[in-house]
C-alpha cells in the first residue's frame, strides 16, 4: 500500500507530464469504446427496426439496397412497381397481410411514406413490438390527413391539427412544394427508436392526390391545377408503388412465394427477406468495422507506448529518487514495483477518463446523433466486452510497465548508493 | 437491289418481334455460378422443407446428359445420394422427422416428371444444367433442430465450395454463405 502511495507521490511531483500521458491515453480509450458502441449500436438498431415481415418486394435490384430504401430511407429505389403487381400478390391465399409502400416525398429532410391501415396494424419491430399512437389515431378515409413519426413531431413542433406542406422530392431544401394540398396532422407514433420515427406516414390516396395534376415531372399550371377539394372525388387508386411488405401465412411458403415473385412475368422484382438481407449488409459492413476497429487499437497502443517512453525518459533523471529510496530501505524489487504500479496508475486514471470522455461525448452527442442518423446511443453501463477490453489496456500497460521497471531494477543492483551524482 | 435492301429491316421485323415475345416468354434467368449452391430450409411447427440448387457441374462433374456409362453411374450415385436426406442434412434422428415429400428435377435425369417436351433436349447441350432437390419432412420433436450441418454435403460432393444458406424459422430468418472449413450453421 505504501508503495502505491509513494508511486502516486512521485507522480505528483511530476503532475503536468503524468497529465499529458493519461490523457493521451484517455482520448485512444475513449476512442476505442466509441467505435464499439457505435458498432453494436448499429448493428442493434438495424436489427430492431423490421420483425416479423417475411418479404419485402419491390423492383429487382440489390437486396441490400431494397432493403436500405424500403426499411431504413435510406437511397432510393431504382423502380416502382406496378399497382396490379401488388394486388396480384397480396391477394394470394399464401399471405396474410400486406403493406404497400410508395416513398419518393419529404417533409424539411424528413421522409414521407404512403402506405395503407395495414401499415400500424401489421408492422412490427424490435421484438414483435407493433406501431403505437401517442396522441390521435391513424389516417382514415380523406386524404390529406399524416400520421408523425415521433421525432418529426418533436423536431418539428406538431401536434394534432396542425397543417402542414409536403416537398416534392427528398431534398432538404425543395423548391417544388405541394403547397396547394396541405395535410392534417391526425396522429403522432409512439418513438421506436427507428426509422419510423423520422417518417410522415400518409395514405397512398394522399399520395396520389398531390401528384394527381403533374405532368412530366412538374406541377400543372393554370386551369389545369386540380384542388384538394377535386382531388377528394377523384379516383385515386395509385398506378405505382415503390414496394411492398408481406406476413405469409406458414413460414414454410416463404421461399415458394420468393420464387414465384421473382420469377413473375409481370415485371422483374425481386423478393427478399429481411433478415437474410441483414445479414448480407452485416457481411458487408464487417471489413470497415474491422478495420475501424483495428485503427483504434493501433490508437490505443500508440497512447501506451507513449506512456512508456515517458516513463523510460523519466528513469535517467530519477537516479537521485531511487538512490533515496534505497538508502531508507527500499528493496531493488520495491523500485520495480513502484514502477509497474506507475504504469498501471497511468492507464488506470486514462482508462477511467477514457470512459467519461466517452459519456461526456454520448450525453452531448445523443440528440444529434439520433436525429441526424436515426442511431440511438444509450447511456448505458459498459457492456462485458467493453469491459474486457478495458481490462485488455490495463493489462498491456501492467506488462509495459514491466519494461521500466526491469531496468530500473538492474540499475538499482548495479549502481546501488555508489552511484556518482 | 438497293430497294430490296431498303426493305430488308421490314422483312426482318416479324423475327424481331418474335424474338421480343420469345424473351418476354421465358421470364427470367436464375444464377449459375460452378461451385455455388443454393440452400433454402424452413422449419414451422412440425413441417422442415429444404430446397437444395445446384448445377449439375457441383455434383456430377458434368451437364451434358450423360452419354457414356461412366457418367451414367456418377449420376445414378449422386441420385441416390441425394434422395437419401437424413444423411445428407446430418438431420438428428431425436428430432423424429420423416420425409413426407421429395423430388428431384434435373434435365440429367431424363424426363420422369420433367414437364419439358422434346425438342428442347437438343438445346440443353449447350445450355446449364442445375440439379433441384425438394425436401419436405414431418417431424414429431421438432424442437430438437437447432442447427444445418452441411458437412456430409460437402463430403458427398467436394466440386461444391459455397452454399448460400437462407434459412427461416418461426423466431427469425437467417442468411449465410457455408464453406466447407465452416459448415455449420445454428438458429
Amino acid at each position: 500500500m505504501y508503495l502505491l502511495r509513494l508511486a502516486l507521490a512521485s507522480l505528483a511531483n511530476r503532475r503536468f507530464t503524468a497529465f499529458l500521458t493519461a490523457f493521451a491515453i484517455a482520448l485512444s480509450v475513449c476512442l476505442l469504446l466509441a467505435v464499439e458502441r457505435v458498432r453494436t449500436e448499429a448493428r442493434a438498431s438495424f436489427a430492431s427496426t423490421i420483425s416479423g415481415t417475411d418479404l419485402i418486394v419491390g423492383a429487382r435490384s440489390g437486396s441490400v439496397n431494397l432493403l436500405l430504401y424500403s426499411v431504413f430511407r435510406i437511397g432510393n429505389a431504382t423502380n416502382n412497381i406496378r399497382w396490379d403487381s401488388f394486388e396480384h400478390f397480396a391477394g394470394s391465399k399464401q399471405v396474410k397481410w400486406a403493406i404497400p409502400v410508395s416513398l419518393g416525398d419529404s417533409h424539411r429532410g424528413y421522409r414521407v411514406m404512403g402506405t395503407t391501415e395495414a401499415y400500424f396494424e401489421h408492422y412490427q419491430y424490435g421484438r414483435q413490438r407493433h406501431l403505437e399512437l401517442v396522441d390521435g389515431r391513424p389516417f382514415d378515409t380523406d386524404p390529406f390527413e399524416v400520421v408523425l413519426g415521433a421525432e418529426v413531431a418533436e423536431a418539428l413542433h406538431y401536434k394534432l391539427g396542425d397543417k402542414l406542406v409536403l416537398a416534392h422530392g427528398v431534398a432538404v431544401v425543395s423548391l417544388v412544394k405541394h403547397d396547394d394540398m396541405p395535410f392534417t396532422v391526425v396522429g403522432i407514433l409512439k418513438r421506436t427508436g427507428t426509422p419510423v420515427d423520422r417518417t410522415l406516414h400518409i395514405s397512398l390516396g394522399g399520395m396520389e392526390a398531390i401528384h394527381i395534376d403533374w405532368h412530366n415531372g412538374a406541377p400543372a399550371q393554370g386551369a389545369g391545377r386540380i384542388t384538394a377539394d377535386q382531388a377528394r372525388n377523384m379516383d385515386l387508386t395509385p398506378t405505382a408503388i415503390t414496394a411492398f411488405m408481406l406476413g405469409l401465412n406458414s413460414k414454410i411458403s416463404t421461399f415458394a412465394l420468393q420464387r414465384e415473385i421473382n420469377e413473375f412475368r409481370g415485371e422483374p422484382m425481386l423478393a427478399i427477406l429481411p433478415g437474410v438481407a441483414l445479414q448480407e449488409l452485416w457481411s458487408l459492413m464487417g471489413t470497415a468495422e474491422k478495420a475501424l476497429f483495428v485503427i483504434s487499437l493501433f490508437v490505443v497502443l500508440t497512447g501506451l507506448i507513449g506512456m512508456l517512453t515517458a516513463i523510460l525518459t523519466s528513469l535517467n533523471e530519477r537516479r537521485r529518487e531511487m538512490a533515496i529510496l534505497r538508502s531508507v530501505g527500499a528493496r531493488p524489487w520495491h523500485v520495480a514495483t513502484l514502477l509497474i504500479l506507475e504504469a498501471f496508475a497511468l492507464a488506470l486514471a486514462g482508462a477511467v477518463s477514457g470512459l467519461a470522455l466517452l459519456y461526456i461525448g454520448i450525453a452531448a452527442a445523443q440528440g444529434y446523433v439520433q436525429a441526424n442518423y436515426g442511431l440511438y446511443l444509450p447511456l448505458s453501463l459498459p457492456s462485458a466486452y467493453e469491459w474486457t477490453l478495458l481490462g485488455g489496456i490495463l493489462g498491456a500497460a501492467l506488462l509495459m510497465g514491466v519494461v521500466p521497471a526491469w531496468r530500473a531494477y538492474r540499475q538499482s543492483l548495479a549502481d546501488g548508493l555508489s552511484i556518482r551524482l | 437491289m438497293r430497294r430490296l435492301l431498303l426493305a430488308l429491316p421490314f422483312a426482318l421485323l416479324p423475327l424481331a418481334i418474335a424474338h421480343a415475345a420469345d424473351e418476354h416468354d421465358h421470364g427470367s434467368l436464375g444464377a449459375h455460378v460452378h461451385g455455388v449452391a443454393r440452400l433454402d430450409m424452413a422449419l414451422d411447427g412440425r413441417t422442415l422443407e429444404i430446397e437444395l440448387d445446384t448445377p449439375a457441374m457441383n455434383i456430377v462433374g458434368f451437364e451434358h446428359p450423360a452419354t457414356t456409362d461412366a457418367d451414367k453411374m456418377k449420376l445414378a450415385l449422386a441420385r441416390e445420394t441425394l434422395l437419401k436426406p437424413h444423411g445428407l442434412f446430418s438431420i438428428p434422428e431425436a428430432a423424429g422427422c420423416t420425409v413426407s415429400k421429395q423430388k428431384l428435377e434435373s434435365p440429367l435425369f431424363g424426363h420422369e416428371g420433367d414437364d419439358h417436351n422434346d425438342g428442347d433436349t437438343d438445346e440443353h447441350e449447350h445450355e446449364h444444367s442445375e440439379i433441384h432437390g425438394h425436401y419436405q419432412f414431418t417431424c414429431s420433436v421438432a424442437a430438437v433442430l437447432n442447427k444445418l450441418d452441411l458437412t456430409q454435403l460437402f463430403k458427398s460432393f467436394p466440386a461444391t465450395q459455397t452454399i448460400q444458406v437462407q434459412l427461416v424459422t418461426p423466431k427469425r430468418q437467417m442468411g449465410a454463405e457455408v464453406r466447407p472449413s465452416n459448415p455449420v450453421v445454428k438458429f
